[in-house]
């Protein structure tokens, strides 16, 4: 169980970073 | 001799390939989202290509990102998912967000466009408004129904948990239980018997509540659930 919650803590950070570079590689596409 | 309450552990790879796909599928949604406030930036739609001169050019690179945001998205999409199942306890329902997450997003963008429109135009561009609004009931709709049945903000995980007591108890009494999985009950080949499955699903469920994946009234709730489903 605790690696589940491990994990779900994870997938927060996950989306967090995941804006920031997306945003970043917007800057660089366009 | 396995001990029948021990699940295996997701493995590292598992869990960083699903993390890199959530983060992909975050980033190709924020790309989206620029994307197309860059469009509407200009006005809310634009040309290139073909033999004329267009009288609004998409600013630079806008077609790029959105090609990458869209299927650098799906491919995420698909990683997250894929890698999520391998982990398993509903660790891939979290792909379901991308879907309002998407319309949420561009439903903002026309929002934004709709109260306060692109050029000069004074008062709202209402075409936007209402296309914005029904954008944001499409994320919010399915978003609802994700809350109520997720395992990103549910209660402990587990490998049946983060569900509601009323689908943990349906899923208990049809998945093969550890003790199957590892050969125990039915290592001497005969068909497990109704009450085998029952007591089985008993045992499950008394393990997720002493885990507190369930609460005192969900596991009531549960046992009773499955008992009635017996008795029927």
């Amino acid at each position: 169980m605790t690696e589940h919650r491990v994990i779900r803590l994870l997938v927060l950070v996950a989306i967090a970073l995941g804006i920031v570079a997306g945003t970043w590689l917007f800057g660089v596409l366009a | 001799m396995q001990d029948p309450q021990v699940h295996r552990a997701p493995s590292v790879p598992d869990v960083l390939l699903y993390l890199l796909g959530i983060a992909g599928v975050a980033a190709a949604i924020t790309i989206i989202f620029l994307a197309d406030r860059a469009v509407m930036d200009v006005g809310g739609n634009c040309a290139d290509g073909g033999p004329y001169v267009s009288a609004r050019p998409c600013p630079g690179g806008v077609a790029l990102a959105m090609l990458v945001g869209f299927l650098g998205g799906l491919a995420a999409l698909g990683l997250a998912a894929w890698k999520g199942a391998a982990i398993g306890g509903g660790a891939s329902s979290v792909v379901l967000l991308a879907w309002p997450a998407l319309f949420g997003v561009l439903g903002l963008s026309m929002l934004q466009s709709g109260f306060d429109p692109p050029g000069d135009d004074p008062g709202w561009a209402w075409g936007y408004v209402i296309t914005g609004v029904v954008f944001v009931a499409m994320a919010l709709i399915p978003l609802l129904a994700w809350w109520s049945f997720n395992w990103l903000t549910g209660p402990a995980a587990g490998p049946a948990a983060g569900t509601a007591a009323g689908p943990a108890a349906g899923a208990l009494a049809t998945e093969p239980s550890p003790v199957d999985a590892a050969g125990g009950s039915d290592s001497d080949g005969q068909a497990a018997r109704p009450d085998d499955a029952l007591v089985d699903g008993l045992e499950r469920l008394a393990a997720l509540h002493g885990t507190d994946a369930l609460t005192d009234e969900e596991y009531a709730r549960a046992k009773a659930e499955l008992l009635e489903g017996a008795d029927a």
